[in-house]
Protein backbone atom coordinates (compact mmCIF):
# COMPACT_ATOMS: atom_id res chain seq x y z
CA UNK A 1 0.00 0.00 0.00
CA UNK A 2 1.26 3.69 -1.13
CA UNK A 3 2.75 5.17 2.33
CA UNK A 4 0.52 8.16 1.77
CA UNK A 5 -2.88 6.05 1.83
CA UNK A 6 -1.98 4.84 5.32
CA UNK A 7 -2.73 8.08 6.95
CA UNK A 8 -6.84 7.73 6.03
CA UNK A 9 -6.85 4.76 8.11
CA UNK A 10 -9.04 6.20 10.43
CA UNK A 11 -11.64 6.95 7.33
CA UNK A 12 -12.11 3.32 7.63
CA UNK A 13 -14.61 1.28 9.98
CA UNK A 14 -13.70 -1.97 10.45
CA UNK A 15 -16.22 -4.65 10.60
CA UNK A 16 -16.43 -7.89 11.93
CA UNK A 17 -15.39 -11.07 10.01
CA UNK A 18 -13.12 -9.08 8.23
CA UNK A 19 -13.44 -5.72 5.47
CA UNK A 20 -14.43 -2.43 6.68
CA UNK A 21 -16.76 0.38 5.89
CA UNK A 22 -16.08 3.28 4.13
CA UNK A 23 -18.25 6.52 3.56
CA UNK A 24 -17.77 7.54 -0.04
CA UNK A 25 -19.98 10.52 -1.82
CA UNK A 26 -21.35 11.32 -5.18
CA UNK A 27 -20.51 15.14 -4.84
CA UNK A 28 -18.15 15.45 -7.53
CA UNK A 29 -20.83 13.77 -10.16
CA UNK A 30 -23.79 15.64 -8.75
CA UNK A 31 -21.95 19.10 -8.99
CA UNK A 32 -20.56 18.38 -12.49
CA UNK A 33 -24.02 17.71 -13.56
CA UNK A 34 -24.90 21.05 -12.63
CA UNK A 35 -22.36 22.55 -14.41
CA UNK A 36 -21.02 24.64 -10.59
CA UNK A 37 -17.42 24.72 -10.42
CA UNK A 38 -15.15 24.06 -7.28
CA UNK A 39 -14.30 27.52 -6.74
CA UNK A 40 -17.91 28.60 -7.18
CA UNK A 41 -19.43 25.72 -4.61
CA UNK A 42 -16.10 26.77 -2.08
CA UNK A 43 -17.78 30.54 -2.29
CA UNK A 44 -21.18 29.65 -1.78
CA UNK A 45 -20.75 27.39 1.15
CA UNK A 46 -17.93 29.22 2.99
CA UNK A 47 -15.11 26.54 2.76
CA UNK A 48 -11.60 26.31 0.96
CA UNK A 49 -11.68 24.69 -2.65
CA UNK A 50 -8.98 22.09 -1.21
CA UNK A 51 -11.75 21.05 1.47
CA UNK A 52 -14.18 20.22 -1.54
CA UNK A 53 -11.25 18.48 -3.35
CA UNK A 54 -10.28 16.40 -0.66
CA UNK A 55 -14.47 15.72 -0.38
CA UNK A 56 -14.46 14.36 -3.79
CA UNK A 57 -11.76 12.08 -3.75
CA UNK A 58 -12.61 10.66 -0.70
CA UNK A 59 -9.72 11.83 1.71
CA UNK A 60 -11.84 14.22 4.29
CA UNK A 61 -15.42 13.01 5.78
CA UNK A 62 -17.25 16.37 6.34
CA UNK A 63 -18.78 17.27 9.25
CA UNK A 64 -22.65 16.63 9.93
CA UNK A 65 -22.74 20.64 9.58
CA UNK A 66 -21.39 20.83 6.48
CA UNK A 67 -22.46 17.43 4.90
CA UNK A 68 -25.96 19.03 5.75
CA UNK A 69 -25.39 22.21 4.19
CA UNK A 70 -23.88 20.06 0.90
CA UNK A 71 -27.22 18.45 0.91
CA UNK A 72 -29.02 21.70 0.85
CA UNK A 73 -26.91 23.27 -1.82
CA UNK A 74 -26.77 20.42 -4.06
CA UNK A 75 -30.83 19.86 -3.22
CA UNK A 76 -30.86 16.18 -3.21
CA UNK A 77 -31.59 13.59 -0.39
CA UNK A 78 -28.89 12.20 2.20
CA UNK A 79 -28.45 8.88 0.27
CA UNK A 80 -28.31 9.98 -2.84
CA UNK A 81 -24.77 11.70 -2.09
CA UNK A 82 -23.57 10.26 0.88
CA UNK A 83 -23.47 6.18 1.36
CA UNK A 84 -21.33 3.56 2.94
CA UNK A 85 -19.50 1.29 1.04
CA UNK A 86 -18.26 -2.28 1.74
CA UNK A 87 -14.69 -3.10 1.14
CA UNK A 88 -13.48 -6.78 1.89
CA UNK A 89 -9.84 -6.07 0.54
CA UNK A 90 -7.57 -3.92 2.09
CA UNK A 91 -7.55 -1.82 -1.07
CA UNK A 92 -7.66 1.58 -0.66
CA UNK A 93 -9.49 2.96 -3.72
CA UNK B 1 -14.69 47.86 9.56
CA UNK B 2 -16.53 44.86 8.95
CA UNK B 3 -16.10 42.39 12.01
CA UNK B 4 -14.15 39.81 9.67
CA UNK B 5 -11.86 42.46 8.96
CA UNK B 6 -11.62 43.52 12.81
CA UNK B 7 -10.97 40.30 13.50
CA UNK B 8 -7.87 39.23 10.60
CA UNK B 9 -6.45 42.94 12.46
CA UNK B 10 -6.67 41.67 15.89
CA UNK B 11 -5.66 38.16 14.97
CA UNK B 12 -2.39 39.80 13.21
CA UNK B 13 -1.71 42.15 16.35
CA UNK B 14 -2.20 39.34 18.87
CA UNK B 15 0.71 37.01 16.65
CA UNK B 16 2.99 40.07 16.33
CA UNK B 17 2.67 42.36 19.24
CA UNK B 18 4.29 39.24 21.50
CA UNK B 19 6.86 39.19 18.58
CA UNK B 20 7.89 42.87 19.09
CA UNK B 21 7.86 42.14 23.56
CA UNK B 22 9.70 38.97 22.74
CA UNK B 23 12.12 40.25 20.70
CA UNK B 24 12.94 43.23 22.72
CA UNK B 25 13.20 41.23 25.31
CA UNK B 26 15.46 38.80 23.77
CA UNK B 27 17.93 42.04 22.74
CA UNK B 28 17.96 43.27 26.42
CA UNK B 29 19.01 39.38 27.84
CA UNK B 30 21.30 38.92 24.82
CA UNK B 31 23.41 42.31 26.01
CA UNK B 32 23.53 40.92 29.57
CA UNK B 33 25.15 37.90 29.15
CA UNK B 34 28.97 37.28 29.93
CA UNK B 35 30.36 36.44 26.91
CA UNK B 36 27.79 38.74 24.73
CA UNK B 37 28.15 39.48 21.02
CA UNK B 38 27.43 43.15 21.64
CA UNK B 39 25.91 45.44 24.12
CA UNK B 40 22.89 46.61 22.86
CA UNK B 41 22.33 50.45 22.93
CA UNK B 42 18.84 52.17 22.41
CA UNK B 43 19.19 52.38 18.93
CA UNK B 44 19.72 49.12 18.65
CA UNK B 45 16.10 48.56 19.79
CA UNK B 46 14.82 51.56 17.88
CA UNK B 47 16.18 49.70 14.64
CA UNK B 48 15.15 46.20 15.84
CA UNK B 49 11.70 47.93 15.98
CA UNK B 50 11.24 49.93 12.91
CA UNK B 51 12.45 46.97 10.85
CA UNK B 52 9.82 45.04 12.70
CA UNK B 53 7.30 47.30 12.21
CA UNK B 54 8.06 47.26 8.46
CA UNK B 55 8.15 43.92 8.29
CA UNK B 56 4.71 44.11 9.97
CA UNK B 57 3.30 46.14 7.06
CA UNK B 58 5.07 44.44 4.73
CA UNK B 59 2.91 41.28 5.90
CA UNK B 60 -0.05 42.83 6.30
CA UNK B 61 0.25 43.70 2.41
CA UNK B 62 0.93 39.88 1.33
CA UNK B 63 -1.89 39.03 3.52
CA UNK B 64 -4.35 40.94 1.92
CA UNK B 65 -2.79 39.91 -1.47
CA UNK B 66 -3.23 36.44 -0.18
CA UNK B 67 -6.77 36.64 0.33
CA UNK B 68 -7.21 38.67 -2.78
CA UNK B 69 -6.05 36.43 -4.74
CA UNK B 70 -7.81 33.33 -3.42
CA UNK B 71 -10.63 35.32 -5.33
CA UNK B 72 -13.17 35.38 -2.78
CA UNK B 73 -12.72 31.74 -1.61
CA UNK B 74 -12.33 31.63 2.45
CA UNK B 75 -8.93 30.82 3.24
CA UNK B 76 -9.73 28.34 6.01
CA UNK B 77 -12.55 26.17 7.34
CA UNK B 78 -13.32 23.12 9.61
CA UNK B 79 -10.85 21.07 7.86
CA UNK B 80 -7.84 23.81 8.61
CA UNK B 81 -9.24 23.66 12.10
CA UNK B 82 -8.13 19.83 12.46
CA UNK B 83 -4.95 20.52 10.46
CA UNK B 84 -4.16 23.26 13.06
CA UNK B 85 -5.33 20.66 15.65
CA UNK B 86 -3.14 18.02 14.16
CA UNK B 87 0.52 20.66 14.23
CA UNK B 88 -0.51 21.50 17.56
CA UNK B 89 -0.20 18.20 18.86
CA UNK B 90 2.39 16.96 16.97
CA UNK B 91 4.54 20.40 17.20
CA UNK B 92 3.97 20.16 21.13
CA UNK B 93 5.29 16.95 20.76
CA UNK B 94 8.61 18.13 18.62
CA UNK B 95 9.10 21.08 20.95
CA UNK B 96 9.30 18.39 23.91
CA UNK B 97 11.44 16.05 22.42
CA UNK B 98 13.90 18.60 21.11
CA UNK B 99 14.28 20.02 24.17
CA UNK B 100 14.67 16.85 25.86
CA UNK B 101 17.13 16.18 23.67
CA UNK B 102 19.02 19.60 23.84
CA UNK B 103 18.90 18.89 27.78
CA UNK B 104 20.67 15.76 27.28
CA UNK B 105 23.34 17.05 25.17
CA UNK B 106 24.06 19.85 27.08
CA UNK B 107 24.04 17.38 29.97
CA UNK B 108 26.53 15.21 28.02
CA UNK B 109 28.71 18.15 27.00
CA UNK B 110 28.87 19.31 30.80
CA UNK B 111 27.04 22.54 30.60
CA UNK B 112 25.21 23.35 34.04
CA UNK B 113 23.88 26.24 33.51
CA UNK B 114 22.01 28.11 30.94
CA UNK B 115 22.11 32.14 30.73
CA UNK B 116 18.89 33.50 30.54
CA UNK B 117 19.42 35.04 27.24
CA UNK B 118 19.80 31.64 25.33
CA UNK B 119 16.68 30.48 26.65
CA UNK B 120 14.68 33.93 25.24
CA UNK B 121 17.10 33.05 21.88
CA UNK B 122 15.42 29.44 22.27
CA UNK B 123 12.10 30.51 23.16
CA UNK B 124 12.27 33.13 19.71
CA UNK B 125 13.09 30.56 17.27
CA UNK B 126 9.67 28.33 18.56
CA UNK B 127 7.80 31.05 18.71
CA UNK B 128 8.92 32.28 15.22
CA UNK B 129 8.90 28.44 13.58
CA UNK B 130 5.71 27.60 15.11
CA UNK B 131 3.79 30.94 13.56
CA UNK B 132 5.73 30.05 9.96
CA UNK B 133 4.33 26.84 10.47
CA UNK B 134 0.97 27.64 11.09
CA UNK B 135 1.14 29.66 8.32
CA UNK B 136 2.00 27.60 6.03
CA UNK B 137 -0.45 24.51 7.18
CA UNK B 138 -3.23 27.59 6.42
CA UNK B 139 -1.85 27.87 2.99
CA UNK B 140 -0.96 25.17 1.64
CA UNK B 141 -3.48 22.42 3.17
Amino acid sequence: MHAKQNLFFLLKIRIKGGGYLRVKNRVREIRKKRGITQVQMAKDLKITRQTIHAIETHKYNPSLELALKILDYLDVPLEEIFFLERRDQEDDR
Amino acid sequence: MTVKKRTAILSYLFVNIPLFVGGNFLLYFLGKMEESIKNFQITDYLWFNLVGIIGVFIGAILMQWIFKKKDDVPIGDERTIIHLKNYTVILLYGILFISGLLLLTLYFFGVQTIEIGWLFAYLAIIFILTIFGALAIILLK
